[in-house]
């Protein structure tokens, strides 16, 4: 009866909804590309496979910060810039001025962390509005980039890496070189990331920040504490999406992992991750990133025009968002409905009680 | 509900998909009318032709290309909006005929991460050349990609170089720094034919250099502008209009016209305007500043690269503000491109051995240098059809 009912939970539930687009992506993308003649070649030729895992490495940890900010009803567009930024630093430490590379890693993904709390304290403490407030941040960023990466000539230049281990470690796969080795890194951060804001007091109060910042205050969470901590850690991943760039072009380079930004919120979403905040998780926007994924390169072997590849890729986020919003509709329904059950049920309760 | 709506989303997916799986021309071709190109001398710029391998320069490779098996090339670029990656997309296009090559074009829209994962995914679908429409950022890393792939490959308007500035593979570019000079030196011979009665005054000139220095290849042109204009106009005033200064965004049409205006207007003392725009797109962006600004009377802009140019004038552009462009042949670049994919694909040739008198002193991969012309409105129908006849 219990693995009854956990069966149709996981049947209504959003995974399963994820799971459901992302097979119908597999199965046409699969038709599409001839695998029911032969697979090689194909969207499910393993070659092909491998590449769809590798396009998660970067934006998979965008995603995250992403996604943990969303959940708490926030959104932050300065990741991707705080990341380029961060990880031409660590270049710049390591490279240049000969820093051990761990070192290096370190005070530059301090730097990022520190940038995060100057936008938690803009929007926390001055009560800037987020979106612009992230926007501005990721303009500075980028300016910074393009002044540490200017030479005396005024070309910008890039900072070469040469570490054997680290460059192992951006450009190297594993499991019969199925699986570049930073995706596993990447997967380690979603694991923890899905234990973090599943399973404990900490990610409870995320959702419930998120859900209801004034319930969540009578309940003595203090969102503001919650939202420093998220924007922190969202620069944070910013951070180690850039090195994990700089991992994979062996420089640190100031065109960066801008361009990424949107792709992690973009994931997040589909994967469920509502944008008024309080609903979804880190399973979600990890088969979200999946989806994304699978969807841009699919497109790619099928040979869709790079211009309509751009439209059908907004396409889908907007399908996406819809989902999102009929589910929010539905569910603020629901919560009418059970409203007035509660209120009949209280006044015809007291008319008893008179009688 | 939810399956409901989880069956729609993959309809809907489905039918965008189908909706897009129309295979379009990915670029809108300029004027197909013809043409003559000279150089600011007049003179005719030599004729690219064969070389010591046998694999020619600016001429399609002979030989029984229908008798094998039909390549595959892909043409991979950060955007196809611009008007010179579109142009070289066009004309890759059109050679898969005459050398037997299945051609598909794509762009990572700044997702440099996709770039690299997408070598071996389009390799995988079978694609043995690359044609590498990148910039140094990716260079390194794309190059690196490719020989792990097993695939043939060159680099357009980027060297690929280690760090000791060694040129490391081959590649087609532009003479970035003489096309500079040839832009400038052409305003010098000809502005009289615009401004009839005026007289320059060295002092009262200036000359904007649109300019993006974010891209080596780019800011590689602001030399050969800034050192033609001192030397021809001694006492005139260089403005270095870095296009970088407005982040990506300013790396288009728009970039240009905004920074132009700025330029214009917090200079009232310039009596004669001069702008380079060292990308195409951009003097577009200058002409139209020029006419919001009302001193097209007194600005004469040119572009390095023509494809904006012929744009304008196909559209029957009347003004007499964006005068000429020193045209780099796209044509002439894809063709190179193309020869030497073929030519590496089929063993013609190896990249270490094709074109060796293109290669860097020292070095074992050819640079090719592809020199512009400058073009009119009177001269560019004639430019047109000579770029018309290199191909079949």
């Amino acid at each position: 009866m219990k693995t009854e009912s956990k069966a149709k939970k996981f049947f209504g539930s959003k995974t399963f909804t994820l799971l459901l687009l992302l097979a119908a992506m597999v199965i046409v993308f699969t038709i599409l590309s001839g695998g029911l003649k032969s697979i090689k070649g194909s969207f499910i030729d393993p070659k092909n496979l491998k590449q769809v895992i590798a396009g998660m490495s970067v934006v998979s940890v965008l995603t995250i910060g992403a996604g943990c900010l969303l959940i708490s009803g926030q959104v932050d567009l300065s990741a991707g810039g705080i990341g380029t930024l961060s990880a031409l630093l660590f270049a710049h430490f390591y490279s240049n001025w000969g820093i051990p590379l761990i070192i290096s890693l370190i005070i530059s993904l301090i730097i990022a962390g520190a940038i995060g709390y100057f936008n938690a304290i803009l929007i926390n403490r001055l009560n800037c509005q987020g979106f612009i407030t992230t926007m501005a941040t990721a303009l500075v960023c980028t300016g910074l980039t393009y002044v540490l990466s200017a030479s005396g000539d005024g070309i910008l230049k890039n900072i070469r890496i040469e570490n054997e281990a680290f460059n192992y470690i951006g450009t190297k796969s594993v499991l019969g070189g199925y699986v570049p080795v930073i995706v596993l890194i990447a997967l380690a951060f979603f694991v923890v990331y899905g234990i973090i804001v599943s399973q404990t007091k900490f990610g409870r109060s995320i959702y419930l920040v998120g859900g209801n910042p004034t319930a969540s205050h009578l309940a003595g969470i203090n969102p503001k504490r919650i939202s420093n901590i998220l924007f922190v850690n969202s620069a944070v991943l910013g951070g180690v999406a850039g090195i994990f760039y700089t991992a994979k072009m062996k420089q640190g380079s100031y065109a960066g992992i801008a361009g990424n930004q949107f792709a992690g919120m973009t994931a997040a979403i589909l994967g469920g991750i509502s944008f008024g905040g309080g609903s979804g998780g880190m399973v979600g926007a990890f088969i979200g990133l999946l989806i994304l994924n699978a969807f841009q390169n699919g497109v790619t072997i099928i040979g869709v025009p790079s211009y309509w590849q751009q439209v059908a890729s907004g396409l889908l986020l907007i399908v996406a968002l819809s989902v999102d919003f009929l589910a929010m509709q539905r569910k603020a329904a629901g919560l009418r409905r059970t409203v007035r059950r509660g209120q009949a049920e209280k006044a015809a309760a007291a008319e008893g009680g008179d009688k | 509900m939810k399956k409901v709506l989880a069956i729609l989303l993959a309809a809907c997916m489905v039918v965008a998909l189908f909706a897009c799986g129309g295979k379009t021309d990915p670029t809108p071709s300029a004027d197909p009318t013809p043409t003559a190109a000279t150089t600011p001398g007049g003179e005719e710029k030599p004729t690219p032709g064969p070389t010591t391998d046998g694999v020619p320069l600016g001429k399609i490779l002979e030989g029984d290309h229908a008798g094998r098996e039909k390549y595959k090339i892909v043409y991979m670029c950060n955007t196809l909006a611009w008007a010179w990656n579109a142009a070289i997309a066009d004309t890759l296009g059109k050679l898969g005929e005459p050398l037997n090559y299945e051609f598909t074009a794509w762009a990572a829209n700044n997702d440099f991460d996709a770039y690299l994962n997408n070598i071996p995914a389009f390799a995988n679908q079978g694609y043995q050349g690359f044609v590498l429409g990148i910039d140094d950022t990716l260079a390194q890393a794309s190059m690196e990609a490719c020989l792990e792939a097993g695939v043939s490959f060159v680099a357009e308007s980027t060297t690929i170089m280690d760090k000791d500035g060694l040129c490391i593979w081959s590649s087609v570019q532009q003479a970035q720094v003489k096309n500079g000079g040839i832009a400038v030196q052409w305003l010098y011979d000809h502005w009289k034919d615009y401004w009839t009665d005026a007289t320059l005054d060295g002092q009262k000139v200036g000359l904007i250099g649109l300019n993006y220095s974010a891209v080596s290849g780019i800011n590689e042109r602001k030399p050969g502008v800034e050192q033609k204009f001192a030397e021809l106009f001694p006492d005139g005033k260089f403005f270095d209009g870095d296009l970088a200064a407005l982040g990506t965004t300013g790396f288009s049409a728009e970039g240009g016209n905004q920074l132009s205006t700025q330029i214009y207007s917090q200079n009232p003392d310039i009596e004669k305007w001069f702008v380079v725009a060292y990308v195409d797109d951009w003097a577009i962006g200058a002409t139209r500043a020029a006419e919001q600004q009302n001193i097209t009377d007194k600005t004469l802009v040119v572009s390095i690269q023509a494809d904006a140019f012929l744009a304008e004038m196909s559209n029957n552009y009347t003004g007499n503000v964006y005068v000429a462009a020193c045209a780099v042949s796209s044509t002439e670049f894809a063709i190179d491109m193309a020869n030497y994919l073929v030519a590496t694909i089929s063993g013609v040739a190896t990249p270490e051995t094709i074109w060796p008198e293109w290669n860097d002193a020292g070095g074992s991969y050819p640079r090719i240098q592809v020199e512009g012309t400058m073009i009119t409105r009177d001269t560019y129908k004639d430019y047109l059809a000579k770029q018309a006849a290199m191909l079949p």
